[in-house]
């Protein structure tokens, strides 16, 4: 008898018995007719294994895709369910003392250099003693902001490149592919309509040349006249060589700007003599000189000295040394130098070329030295290449912060569809290092800020959100003269309190201010005891991200001091002593002195977003931002207080408080396409096994 | 005759204090180090290694990230196995895991590129080593040794980084 299944095995010991079953003996392959119903259900289960599969891929994908180039990708957190918690006037003892404060970590814990070698004081912050706190992954997780610009996972550190281009908000940005550290350093980018919700592109340039394959570093944009982007960009080389690297978009027409190619002969520019190796980085956007030529600076130091070197250009390639536009002693490395027009007439931005009468140019200058950004205003000579400040006693780097708190390497731009110019601002963590490994992602950027002179003073900048942001606003509650006494601390019945945008205005009762004692006590935010050192003016503000028990509360507050000669100084501070239980997390107390002009109320804005809070005072003339992990005042559990923690003024207060909605964090190609075709592809291939099943049974 | 020699011996014994050290001219250790927490580690380490005779600030520095590198491997090494049989390690073990994996390569990457977040590893790294270290106390570990030396040595990192900026 024939073996007439040729399928089943043929052993050694010759012909397989096969069961007893009639088989037409000349078929050359038996196939055994399954009835239609089996067929459809084996399909139907297909399909709806496909259907589940192609869910579960939407879900996963989102949360860290195994891509080439890795995208910083980010799925929007849905917003948390509500609570109201009772309304109740609180405790009137206030805020309570607590003396102690620890600085953070991320600090050198050594003595320090001393004023000799022309650091300052405060850049020597000494850790002590800090203990690795026991996070769980709700503290961590609750961390992560919603309307705040960060890629999915990941290192992010300075602002590059930004621009609006062909009808979108381009950023780029600081990256490390591989870990919650600085390190392996290429280009992040991401585009927007409207600076506040994005969509994650894939890397735009990456280190893969000689002279940028130890890190692709800073860079500005330049938009040319003709439409044209220009892209300079510092490449570390192989040998740890810090030069400037040419690049430009693959295609133009692509309003994406996907790709990118580097110029062949790059680098265009390496450090001049007299200049160390790596003491050259982060070129600016161009302008237009008087004489028709582009030019740029590019920070670096001599000795102790800061300066920002001179280059001119014609064709981006090849560049001649003009010299020192400014130097400041003892300032230290100047990163990321800005140099940028505001007028002193109108109330709008000006494009980076602008000049004349009624334009004044700041300089920015980041120093590496004490992780601050610094600007001054002065006047610009084309001619000569030199810049001269407005007040030499407040020149860069000894004089005005941008930011009072956490704010680094930040970067202008001008928009030219909305005539305004905006600033980036890099901020970093506070807590530590490893519970940025815990958690997966460090490092936030500020909200977009517009950026003009102050007119009413004329020695500051103003910086405020940029009004987009405000289209995430929900939930209006607004608390109409309130007065507190004394030590008095009441809640503010809002709902949840993690995304929120409070606008606040303060009045101090009159005959506390002429009745205050005149002193000449220096004060600092810094240096003074928080928002529990009471004074006779002072302090009064708001409590976010406390918990019921006020265990845990970040102030964010006013300070009034009368001086000698009967002025009043007032300081804005943002107290961070009591604004975790963590014992791991940076708790100094930022802030500074404010102008505030006869006739103005105080006021300040406060966006919170989970573990960021950014002040603003006197419509943005002082800026303060902070990081905080609070440990308990987090979810349902945060609240917002008002405060008058004074002795013997009372104050009245007036707020409007929205809660804010989550940006949209999209990846490119956008998430329904991606599920489309996830799906599309489970259903051919269902299809393509259903079709072959026939030939398996 | 006896009186020559011991002048020509006296003369040697003078001429040999103002000979150099046999450790090599290299000016920069010593006062590289004395501006770190720890000279006399910061010394002996620095000395083991050639290129630190004739390196500047920036050398030492990528010497001595090297040495902290090469001294946090073989611990979080020796860690691992301990902590296969005791439980005890357990908080060691996650400490340098992050060290190794993360804080000495952001170091060894920034010392010689943007020597401020070298200075944030090593500080971290001085932070998870007393984290490991107060784990550790109440019995004596065979790696506390080891342990205090990468958490002594990754202040010197510090110190001798801030100078580079």
């Amino acid at each position: 008898m024939a073996d007439t299944n040729p399928f089943l095995p043929v052993t050694s010991s010759g012909y397989t018995h096969l069961p007893d079953e009639s088989h037409q003996t000349n078929a050359p392959v038996i196939r055994r007719r399954r009835p239609f119903k089996e067929h459809l259900i084996v399909v139907i289960g297909l399909l709806a294994l496909g259907l589940f599969v192609a869910f579960i891929g939407y879900k996963a994908s989102s949360n860290g895709h195994v891509h080439d180039n890795e995208n910083g990708s980010f799925q929007a957190l849905s917003r948390e369910p509500q609570t109201n918690p009772l309304v109740s006037r609180g405790p009137t003892t206030g805020v309570s003392e607590k003396a102690n404060r620890v600085r953070g970590p991320k600090s050198s814990q050594h003595a320090s250099r001393g004023p000799a070698a022309g650091v300052s004081e405060k850049s020597n912050l000494v850790g002590n003693n800090l203990r690795s706190y026991p996070w769980d992954i709700s503290m961590l997780s609750w961390q992560r902001t919603s309307f705040h610009f960060q890629p999915e996972k990941n290192w992010m550190n300075d602002p590059n490149g930004p621009m609006f281009y062909k009808g979108w908000y381009h950023f780029f940005y600081q990256y490390n592919p591989k870990g919650a550290v600085w390190g392996n350093i290429v280009w992040g980018h991401a585009v927007s309509k409207d600076l506040i919700n994005w969509m994650h592109l894939p890397l735009a340039i990456v280190s893969d040349k000689w002279y940028d394959i130890n890190g692709v570093w800073t860079g500005s944009a330049t938009i040319l006249p003709d439409g044209q982007v220009i892209m300079l960009y510092t490449g570390c080389t192989n040998e740890s060589v810090q030069v400037q690297n040419l690049a430009y978009p693959a295609d133009a027409s692509d309003p994406l700007l996907i790709n990118w190619v580097k110029y062949s002969n790059n680098p265009v520019l390496v450090p001049p003599p007299g200049i160390n190796d790596k003491d050259f980085r982060d070129p600016t956007t161009a302008w237009l000189t008087a004489e028709g030529k582009w030019r740029i600076i590019i920070g670096s130091k001599m000795g102790r000295e800061g300066i920002a070197l001179v280059y001119d250009t014609n064709d981006f390639k090849t560049y001649e040394i003009e010299g020192i536009l400014h130097a400041v002693p003892g300032t230290g490395m100047w990163e990321c130098v800005d140099l940028f027009p505001v007028s002193t007439e109108e109330s709008n931005g000006l494009a980076t070329l602008a000049n004349g009468p009624g334009v004044k140019h700041v300089i920015k200058a980041s120093l590496d030295d004490d992780r601050n950004d610094y600007y001054a205003i002065g006047t610009y000579y084309d001619k000569n290449h030199t810049w001269v400040p407005n007040n030499p006693s407040i020149d860069i780097g000894i004089g005005i912060r941008y930011d009072y708190g956490i704010f680094y390497a930040a970067k202008t731009f001008y928009d030219q569809d909305k005539e305004r110019r905006i600033l980036w601002g890099w901020i970093g963590e506070s807590d530590s290092e490893a519970a940025d490994v815990k958690k997966g992602w460090a490092s936030l950027q500020s909200i977009p800020r517009t950026i003009l002179m102050d007119r009413k003073t004329g020695t500051n900048l103003i910086q405020w959100p940029v009004e987009e942001v405000e289209s995430l606003r929900v939930n209006n509650t607004d608390f109409d003269r309130v007065e507190m006494k004394a030590g008095e601390t009441i809640p503010l019945d809002v709902g949840l309190a993690t995304q929120l945008d409070i606008i606040a205005e303060f009045e101090i009762d009159k005959e506390a201010l002429d009745k205050a004692v005149e002193s000449n006590e220096t004060f600092s935010c810094e240096g003074s005891g928080g928002a529990a050192e009471r004074g006779a003016l002072g302090p009064f503000g708001v409590l976010v991200l406390a918990d019921e028990t006020l265990a845990e509360q970040t102030p964010v507050y006013f300070y009034i001091v009368k001086a000698k000669d009967g002025f009043f100084k007032t300081f804005f501070c943002t107290d961070k002593s009591r604004s975790s239980e963590a014992t791991d997390v940076n708790k100094q107390i930022y802030g500074s002195f404010v102008p505030v002009l006869e006739g103005e109320n105080l006021s300040m804005r406060i966006l919170v977003d989970h573990s960021i809070i950014e002040s603003f005072a006197q419509g943005g003339r002082s800026c303060i931002t902070a990081r905080t992990y609070p440990t308990k005042a987090i979810h349902e559990a945060a609240r917002v207080f008002l405060f008058n923690n004074a002795t013997n003024a009372s104050v009245t207060a007036s707020l409007k408080i929205w809660q804010m909605d989550s940006a949209d964090f999209q990846i490119y190609p956008n998430d329904a396409t991606r599920q489309l075709s996830v799906f599309t592809s489970i259903l051919i291939l269902a299809a393509y096994l259903s079709c072959i099943e026939k030939f398996i049974w | 005759m006896r009186n020559i020699i011991s002048l020509l011996l006296l003369q040697a014994a003078f001429s040999s204090i103002f000979l150099p050290s046999a450790h090599g001219a290299n000016t920069i250790i010593q006062p590289t180090c004395k501006k770190t927490p720890f000279y006399d580690l910061c010394v002996s380490v620095l000395q083991t290694d050639s290129r630190s005779a004739t390196a500047d600030v920036q050398g030492l520095a990528v010497v001595a990230a090297d040495k902290l590198a090469g001294k946090s491997t073989a611990t979080l090494k020796q860690i691992t196995s301990l902590a296969k049989k005791d439980p005890r390690y357990k908080a060691c073990l996650e400490s340098y895991n992050i060290v190794v994996k993360y804080d000495m390569q952001e170091i060894l990457q920034a010392v010689s590129g943007d020597p401020k977040f070298a200075e944030q590893g090593a500080s971290d790294v001085a932070t998870e080593a007393d984290t490991c270290g107060k784990s550790i106390q109440s019995f004596k570990s065979v790696v506390a040794d080891s342990n205090k030396f990468v958490h002594d040595f990754s202040l010197v990192v510090v110190a001798i980084v801030r100078l580079l900026l």
